[in-house]
């Protein structure tokens, strides 16, 4: 008898503490603000120690979740986000500030895009990347972009006509391989090795016939020196950067058009790349020599080579080879002269190679860098060049 | 209860005490002390006005009063509607009143002449005891008394409206013997007795039940099971003292290994394929007057989920199918609690897009996920239970009212979300895959716990319940044998019929948990390397 009041005594113990749990950090998933993208800048462009203005896109399901939903739904051209700002000294303070104005809280599970401001990127990026690390909430898989020639605020109250939410659009963009991507982790990868980081730039398009005239697009190349944006790269030194970046190799749909010589253009698809870059140490310190080995196939004629004929292919080959170096010799003129960034990770490289050297220029290394001798030597072949050879026009001129 | 429970216990000592000698007061004066052994009497009027004492105010018990071949006094006893008035007729009344036996014996037909030469019936069993009488007459038996003699006949030409064998509608399969037990356990037995033909085979009767006296068959294959297992399983039904057995439900739960468990550890089945299959196995099958369904066991976990198909299809399709009822099995048992705990907790492991549809699905509805749940499942359960219980005429109705109500307008209205709908007709939908019907209620009824603990402790709560399942699982027993064999204890040897079926020439062995004694179940001659000329050629000379 008494044993079974014993058990009683447990079992009633153990189920009436169910009830005292009270659905310890339950929320409800209807519950949640869904951070999709969120920005940051400075309240005053022009003084660097203003506070940090942060913008935060939250998701609107209600708007997006097609066919049946639940329930009446207001319809109409309603936004598929809502776009909150707010300030404070620091980027994770002022998205504080945001959070107590919500109903909702944040969840920053999905947060995949972040754009920083111009000239909060030309302070540094530390306080927000400090932020990330160490809020568990928040994942190191968002996308770091930069605005170039705008603010955070203006892209992320773009909606975006082919995507349901813009921020997807951004991350469409970055992985489309039409660029170098540049997520938090590999941001704090470099910026824990011998490197420098870079981003993407992301800047509006004036359009004239989608989505009232503006949209978004990525353009340049975001330089840093460390965690501060020190400049950009423009568009022919950018193309000069995706050749010798490693994740260039699944660079599809680059294609480019190089004047011949005896007129005409010729529009090369990539096909495959290989780049190697390899250190040596001589006397007189490290070198670099990049070997680029390039297969493209054409995409268009419109000069007079005939590409049948061996030879020809092997003007066309010359002429995309001294385009492609021109392109890189003028990037690295200006990572080593204007910025003294190394983006292209040459120092992480003569580091895994020669650690003991590495050291003795260690403290100097951006001068080391600045003077350091680099070869390109490029490589390019053409496949596929087309059964027709030469271009149609050619033969309907006598 | 504890006052009931003793009161129980001593009388069942008082009674076991006597050897069982008392007859119960149910059984009618005749089987009580004073009459118990008295014989049946010279005089015939004597037996009838005991008899007709007896049988006072019971229409259906017939006394057929005639004269032997046209001489003695004979009296004919029998339960109407129980025994076969056609074959009374041809075989009972016309040779004993006719003259045809007369030219040969006359005035000096006994009744064991009778018995001998003239009765064409071969089933007859002399009695001597009125008391007994009354036990024959009432199993089915006609009585035939004759005055000046001491001994009465019992005749047994049982006859009574009966089911004909047809399909099971419980255990439909698309491949595989269409017949099903009825409820004559005769039929039963016969079944099995034509599909093996071994003396080994063995069917000891008992009777069950102070007042059914249902027959109860224990059929198993001397030398293919141990003698342990029959031993024991004729002590727990020995052990058992109780009214009535009406169903085999009433035998399992009786002598199972463990009663407070939700899950069957004896399997039922109407089959007597799945029957004769199991008894080949080493098993035991019990065998129920009454009911179509006979028991069997001992059984496993991973029996639950086979199906008798799984052995008349192809190895590959029945793996494959194997494979996909344990998936549905999990997924009945966990994943609305899956679902309430992602949406509540665990919102990061569900994929972007997912957590956005099931975010802006979420958006109307006034419950909380896990209430939500537990009203869904509960509704599902109650409209299985209407379907099993309304007359088939409206099933269309329930139907009807089902997916409508259920579905579409409680989404539409804001009640229930979308996704709780899709994810409550999956997990029902996955609990039929469960072939064994006892089996699938006792996953149904572990969900509601499972959910609710998810609701309180999220993914900790569904792991929490999962191990408190698995400890249970592999503690339990059936007759003797682990439940989660041969996984736990591991046997390599008899995994060939458990995580996928082997095809039937590489099952050599019998399943050794069950017997040891005779494990050889095959030669190896069908095997491909015999089968298949130059097989083993071809294979030595790619090697």
């Amino acid at each position: 008898m008494a044993n079974r009041i014993h058990r009683l005594g447990y079992a009633s113990v153990i189920i009436l503490s169910l009830f005292c749990t009270g659905c310890w950090d339950a929320t409800e998933i209807n519950e949640l603000g869904i951070v999709v993208a969120s920005g940051a800048e400075l309240e005053n462009p022009a003084d660097p120690k203003s506070d940090v203005k942060a913008y935060v896109q939250v998701a609107r399901p209600s708007q997006l979740a097609g066919g049946v939903t639940g329930g009446p739904s207001p319809s109409g051209n309603q936004k598929s986000f809502v776009l909150e700002e707010g300030t404070g000294p620091t980027a994770a303070s002022a998205i504080t500030t945001i959070q107590h104005r919500m109903s909702r809280r944040f969840f920053l599970r999905d947060r995949r895009v972040i754009i920083v401001g111009e000239a909060y990127a030309r302070r540094g990026l530390s306080d927000l990347l400090d932020e990330m690390i160490r809020n568990p909430d928040a994942r190191l898989r968002s996308y770091i972009l930069v605005a170039h020639g705008t603010t955070p605020g203006k892209l992320l109250s773009l909606s975006y006509p082919l995507t349901r939410l813009p921020a997807d659009a951004m991350v469409e963009l970055e992985e489309s391989h039409q660029a170098v991507t540049m997520n938090v982790v590999q941001f704090l990868k470099v910026l824990t090795g011998k490197g420098d980081p870079y981003a993407m730039g992301i800047h509006l398009l004036r359009s004239s016939v989608s989505n009232h005239g503006e949209n978004f697009g990525l353009d340049d190349v975001a330089v840093f020196k460390k965690d501060r944006l020190v400049g950009w790269l423009n568009d022919r030194e950018s193309k000069g950067f995706y050749w010798i970046q490693p994740q260039s190799k699944q660079l599809r749909r680059n294609s480019m058009a190089v004047s011949v010589p005896g007129g005409g253009w010729l529009t090369s698809q990539l096909v495959i790349l290989n780049n190697v870059i390899l250190p040596s140490w001589g006397k007189n310190g490290p070198r670099i020599m990049i070997n680029l080995e390039v297969t493209d196939d054409i995409l268009e004629n419109m000069s007079r080579l005939k590409l049948d004929q061996p030879s020809d292919t092997k003007i066309s080959e010359r002429a995309i080879e001294r385009e492609i170096l021109g392109e890189i010799v003028s990037l690295l003129t200006v990572l080593k002269q204007k910025y003294h960034a190394d983006i292209v990770g040459f120092g992480d490289l003569l580091f895994a190679r020669y650690p003991r050297q590495w050291r003795t220029i260690e403290t100097h290394w951006d001068q080391v860098f600045s003077r350091m001798p680099i070869q390109v030597h490029v490589k390019v072949h053409i496949v596929r060049s087309g059964l027709i050879g030469d271009s149609i026009f050619s033969k309907s001129k006598p | 209860m504890g006052k009931g429970a003793s009161g129980q216990s001593s009388a069942r000592s008082a009674s076991s005490s006597k050897g069982d000698t008392r007859p119960h007061a149910s059984e009618g004066f005749l089987h009580s002390e004073e009459y118990r052994e008295r014989p049946v009497c010279k005089d015939i009027e004597h037996n009838e006005e005991l008899l007709r004492k007896q049988f006072e105010k019971c229409s259906d018990v017939i006394f057929r009063p005639f004269a032997l071949l046209g001489v003695r006094k004979a009296l004919l006893v029998y339960v109407d509607g129980l025994v076969d008035s056609k074959e009374l007729e041809a075989n009972i009344l016309k040779p004993l009143t006719t003259a045809q036996g007369a030219s040969a014996y006359g005035r000096d037909a006994t009744l064991s002449s009778v018995e001998k030469y003239i009765l064409p019936i071969a089933n007859i069993e002399p009695i001597e005891t009125l008391s007994r009488t009354v036990t024959l007459i009432l199993r089915w038996q006609v009585l035939l008394f004759v005055d000046g003699e001491e001994k009465a006949l019992a005749l047994s030409i049982s006859k009574w409206p009966q089911r004909t064998v047809t399909e099971p509608e419980t255990e439909a399969v698309i491949r595989g013997p269409r017949e099903g037990f009825t409820e004559n356990v005769r039929t039963a037995t016969a079944l099995i007795r034509r599909r093996i033909h071994t003396p080994e085979l063995k069917m000891e009767s008992m009777q069950i039940g102070r007042l059914t006296q249902t027959q109860v068959v224990l059929c198993y294959i001397q030398g293919l099971i141990e003698d342990s297992v029959i031993k024991e399983v004729k002590q727990r039904l020995e052990r058992i003292e109780i009214d009535s057995v009406l169903e085999s439900g009433y035998i399992e739960e009786l002598i199972e290994d463990t009663p407070w468990s939700p899950f069957p550890q004896i399997q039922n089945t109407e089959k007597p394929d799945i029957v004769t299959a199991f008894l080949l196995e080493g098993r035991f099958a019990l065998l129920i007057d009454g009911t179509p369904f006979a028991l069997i066991a001992p059984i496993t976990l991973w029996g639950a989920l086979a199906s008798p198909e799984d052995y008349y299809e192809r190895y590959l399709i029945s793996t494959m199918i194997r494979w996909l009822r344990y998936t549905f099995a999990l997924i009945a048992l966990f994943l609305p609690a899956l679902y309430v705990a992602l949406t509540t907790f665990h919102q990061e492991f569900l994929p972007f897009s997912l957590l956005l549809s099931v975010a802006a699905a979420r958006e109307n509805t006034p419950y909380p996920a896990v209430v939500e749940a537990l009203i869904m499942e509960f509704s599902f359960e109650a409209i299985r239970e209407a379907g099993v219980r309304m007359p088939k005429a409206i099933g269309s109705a329930i139907s009807i009212v089902g997916a409508l109500v259920i579905g579409q307008a409680a989404v539409q209205a804001g009640i229930v979300s979308a996704p709780m709908v899709i994810v409550v007709s999956i997990t029902g939908i996955a609990s039929f895959t469960v072939p064994r019907f006892n089996f699938a209620i006792a996953l149904r009824m572990l969900r509601f716990p499972i959910i609710v603990l998810a609701g309180l402790f999220g993914i900790f709560g569904i792991l929490f319940s999962t191990i408190c399942i698995v400890l249970h699982v592999c503690s339990l027993r059936s007759f003797g044998m682990p439940y989660t064999s041969p996984i736990t204890p591991l046997s390599v040897q008899n995994l060939k019929d458990t995580l996928f079926r082997a095809p039937w020439w590489a099952m050599r062995q019998r399943p050794s948990q069950s017997n040891k004694a005779n494990p050889t179940r095959q030669s190896t001659s069908t095997t491909p390397t015999h089968r298949i000329p130059g097989f083993k050629k071809q294979k030595e000379g790619s090697e």
